[in-house]
């Protein structure tokens, strides 16, 4: 269902790339002119699916690592490795989500630390 | 072996259904957020992407298979048992892969209403 509805998407934006598109790319026919913000949104969605995309990845071979090992003798996954899978992803978006505060704080301290040591006469220590 | 047929295989995979379907959905709020006349170019852009991580599957796919399977070396070829190791393998780790990627959008979607609640505290 959600690929229908990129599809679906994808159509409807060939007719905004062409007529509200040109409207809005000052004249240059569809896709020419971009305006710098224009490219810093673009490059903007595109690093955040880069973001999923890693984290799904990264989490996918760990969690098969953890999780799946029964020498493959079976195509098929058992309770075990199924209930496995879901506490995994469960365990690994709520590790993510711990680091991303503590990086958070870390950062906010730093930025008060630069500030206070930018007000310290120039020679001091580094 | 056939790198086209593959690449045919994995892009036809990524049609409704499966892993691809439910990874897009997840990049589908990237989207969202653009204004109008960028949403074409980005969902390009967001093919292409879609593409070569479905290469990279392919070659990670590989790489767990032949750590976990194949542990000797005293042939060239791949022993029947080995072979059948790593069609298990491969088809254990798409199913996980399917599992985990509806794992992940039911916490993304939890974690959207959570903000959204926060944002609008009626």
């Amino acid at each position: 269902t959600s690929c229908l509805s990129q599809r679906q998407a994808q159509s409807d934006e060939g007719g905004a790339g062409t007529a509200t598109g040109r409207m809005s790319s000052f004249g240059l026919g569809g896709g020419g002119y971009r305006s710098p913000n224009d490219d810093m949104q673009l490059k903007a969605a595109k690093m955040e699916v880069e973001l999923v995309q890693d984290l799904f990845n990264r989490m996918s071979d760990l969690c098969f690592r953890k999780c799946i090992n029964n020498k493959f003798k079976e195509n098929e996954l058992n309770l075990g490795e199924q209930s496995c899978t879901d506490r995994c992803v469960a365990k690994y978006m709520a590790t993510q989500k711990t680091i991303s505060e503590t990086f958070q704080e870390f950062s906010a301290a730093e930025q008060q630390r630069m500030q206070q040591q930018g007000m310290m006469p120039p020679g001091g220590a580094q | 072996r056939d790198w086209r047929s593959a690449a045919a295989a994995f892009a036809a995979r990524r049609r409704p259904g499966g892993e691809g379907g439910q990874r897009a959905r997840g990049t589908m709020d990237a989207a969202t957020k653009l204004p109008d006349h960028l949403r074409g170019p980005f969902l390009q852009e967001l093919e292409e992407m879609q593409i070569r991580d479905q290469f990279k599957l392919n070659t990670r796919l590989g790489e767990h298979c032949f750590r976990d399977c194949v542990t000797t070396f005293r042939s060239k070829n791949l022993a029947p048992d080995e072979e059948k190791c790593i069609k298990n393998c491969a088809g254990a780790f798409l199913k996980m892969s399917r599992r985990v990627a509806e794992r992940f959008s039911e916490i993304q979607m939890q974690e959207q209403q959570q903000q959204m609640q926060q944002l609008n505290p009626q």
